[in-house]
């Protein structure tokens, strides 16, 4: 595959909005919207690692999900390979690309292991599957040959005798590794890694995460790494020199490489999330540096600056006007500080 | 000890452990059926010694042995498949269960594969469908009619489409002007027409419950992520309904299903009553409406061993129908 700075995968101003309508027994009419994704531009590149962070709720897997076109968009466009993967599968697009070439290029590695294998096949059938449908050349032998090796390569020994059990039968981190051998298989250009270590031991997490970068190389593909874990997400992010994210109610407020991300964050959010990482804040956890701990409802976001509310550095303009993302080189912010001649600095400061 | 050897060794002892308390029951219920026999043979203006020889053949009651010695004769006739003899039918037990018991399993095991192959089937679409009027619908008339009790429904049945439409028979096995040989077409149309109504009134208002909770299994088996792999990876839905959804919701109906079929056979006591059917369920009706204690007792057994061998073939089998299951000590389906 050829790197001619096309992004793989490449998001344009996705829109995620959820209706919630009444029940039969709830009073009133009004439709809720929940606004999971707003606004959200981002790349992946061929090799690439993209990583998202927030707290719960702020829309990470949604976006996630609409990547590799597991959720449609209610705005904005999925493109892969520059061509709209929605226009593809209603049939509206001239790409040379079918649906099930998307569809095969876009995998997900789930956050419970346990619930990502079928229960009642065996693991040399589990992933046996995916072969069947990209190399329906292979024989049986050979198959069975390519799973053997796979499953050495993710450190499943002896590989026969783990491919002859179910899933039941594995570890929560074999299992993960079964679910990342089953969608690399696949030969896919982006796998969504949702929260994929976060059910895997503490101690086995790094081993977990080297796997997958290991692998990455090998097997020529890039992620979309989601994690609530800031130092998590350093990790794995800066050995791939991707970018980190950072979510918030549904909007990205910065977004660029790892180290710069953790080191010198722009967006005061940002800032809090790194203050909420042990691993990460040089000091002793000193005061929030967050006004409320709540999170607003997504029903209804705060005018102006979703953070505001919630911002130690909110002045009056936050209130009012959306902070547009300014870029410098690799590092999007979205935040008025950036600018130093806007109003910003001198409308007065928030306080509760 | 090996696990098939103690599971079957516990079917032994509840089977011996139901007969040990039929022939208790013979025995010490106060104003039993000992004096009712007594008292209906002297009214009928027998010897007392005729009277005796009777008792004693209808219920293998030797009044002067010990008790071990009545009870050892009683265990050993049961092993030899003498169940005593019947005294309103004057036919011996046995031959009234074999002539009667292959229709009551007809109803019970047709009725069990209809509400399951119903309830698998409803169940899954109403699951796809999540939400949607027709599953709201379906929902609301599964709990109606699982709430319904059959013998209501059965009612229903006779009073509308037996009588007012005359679609369907409502009384006996087969048409009793029949004069056909055993198992030619007429007589399997026959017998298949006459047991409509008997097991549409038991599948209607048993697939209820069944059809809720094979929703409930396929909903949850659509959350989980293997099924979202499945269909990341562009397999048709239909292949997914099936090998991915249908085999791991139906999975845990297994057990209850052959457990359904002692129920259902149960259930054939008032079913067959009902619709006249002369299957055991009538026939144990009949035998308690005439203090027929022999009889009531021999059925009784068979529809206990019934169930208890049901249990015991869930256990055995399935550890093979689910690879999770291993057979082993926490293998118990019940």
């Amino acid at each position: 595959m050829s790197d001619d700075g096309t992004p793989v995968l490449s998001l344009e101003d996705v829109e995620v909005h959820f209706e919630d309508k009444p029940g039969l027994l709830e009073f009133g009419d009004e439709t809720e919207v929940v606004r999971a994704v707003d606004g959200v531009s981002i790349d992946v590149m061929e090799n690439d690692v993209v990583t998202l962070v927030g707290e719960s709720g702020c829309g990470k897997t949604t976006l996630g999900k609409t990547a590799i076109g597991l959720q449609r968009p209610t705005g904005g466009s999925v493109k892969y390979r520059g061509h709209d993967i929605w226009d593809i599968r209603d049939g509206n697009s001239d790409a040379d690309i079918t649906w099930r070439d998307v569809r095969t290029s876009l995998q997900i590695i789930h956050q419970d292991p346990g619930s990502s294998l079928n229960p009642n096949r065996r693991i040399q059938t589990i992933l046996a599957e995916p072969l069947k449908q990209v190399r329906p050349d292979l024989g049986r032998t050979e198959k069975r040959e390519r799973i053997l090796s796979l499953l050495e390569r993710v450190g499943m020994n002896p590989a026969p005798d783990f491919a002859d059990r179910y899933p039941h039968q594995l570890s929560g981190g074999e299992q993960q590794r079964v679910a990342l051998s089953r969608a690399l298989l696949m030969n896919p250009d982006v796998i969504l890694a949702d929260e994929a270590i976060s059910a895997v031991d503490v101690s086995l997490r790094v081993e977990m995460m080297d796997l997958m970068l290991e692998l990455q190389a090998e097997f020529d593909t890039s992620f979309i790494f989601i994690s609530h874990d800031l130092s998590n997400a350093r990790y794995f992010t800066a050995h791939a020199d991707g970018q980190i994210g950072v979510m918030y109610l549904g909007e990205l407020a910065e977004i660029g490489p790892a180290e710069e991300i953790v080191n010198s964050p722009k967006h005061p959010y940002t800032n809090v999330l790194r203050w909420a990482t042990p691993d990460l804040s040089l000091q002793q956890t000193g005061e929030i540096p967050m006004r409320k701990i709540d999170v607003p409802d997504p029903v209804d976001p705060p005018s102006g600056c979703r953070f505001h509310t919630r911002c130690p550095e909110a002045r009056e303009a936050c209130q009012t006007e959306h902070p547009p993302t300014y870029s410098d080189d690799r590092h999007h912010v979205a935040c008025f500080r950036e600018n130093e001649d806007h109003d910003y600095w001198e409308s007065p400061k928030l306080t509760d | 000890m090996n696990y098939y050897l103690r599971r079957f060794l516990r079917v032994i002892v509840t089977i011996w452990a139901v007969a040990t308390f039929t022939f208790a029951l013979i025995r010490l219920l106060p104003g039993g059926p000992l004096v009712q026999l007594r008292a209906q043979l002297i009214r009928s203006g027998a010897s007392p010694e005729r009277v005796e020889t009777l008792i004693q053949s209808y219920t293998k009651i030797q009044p002067d042995a010990p008790i071990y010695v009545q009870y050892f004769d009683y265990i050993t006739s049961l092993v030899q498949g003498d169940l005593g003899e019947s005294i309103s039918t004057g036919r011996s037990v046995g031959e009234v269960v074999g002539g009667a018991l292959p229709w009551t399993l007809w109803i019970a095991i047709a009725t069990t594969i209809l509400v399951f192959a119903l309830a698998i089937v409803w169940g899954a679409i109403m699951a796809y469908f999540e939400g949607s009027n027709f599953d709201l619908a379906s929902s609301s008339a599964s709990i109606l009619a699982a709430s319904m009790p059959f013998y209501v429904l059965a009612m229903l049945l006779i009073i509308i489409v037996g009588y007012e439409f005359g679609w369907f028979p409502t009384r006996f096995r087969i048409d009793p002007n029949l004069e056909a040989p055993v198992f030619s077409v007429a007589f399997v149309g026959s017998a298949l027409y006459h047991s409509v109504l008997p097991i549409a009134s038991m599948v209607l208002t048993g697939a209820g419950l069944q059809v809720l909770a094979m929703r409930g299994n396929s909903i949850s088996v659509l959350g989980k992520d293997f099924v979202t792999v499945a269909r990341l990876r562009g397999l048709s839905d239909r292949r997914i309904s099936i090998t991915y959804v249908a085999r791991n919701a139906i999975l845990p109906m297994y057990t209850s299903m052959l457990l359904s079929v002692g129920w259902y056979l149960g259930g054939t006591v008032i079913v067959e009553e009902i619709f006249t059917y002369r299957g055991i369920g009538y026939y144990m009706y009949e035998g308690l409406e005439s203090r027929d204690y022999p009889l009531m007792m021999g059925i009784f057994l068979i529809l206990t061993s019934t169930l208890v061998i049901g249990v015991f073939v869930a256990d055995l089998t399935y550890g093979l129908v689910d690879p999770r299951i291993q057979t082993g000590d926490q293998s118990e389906s019940f």
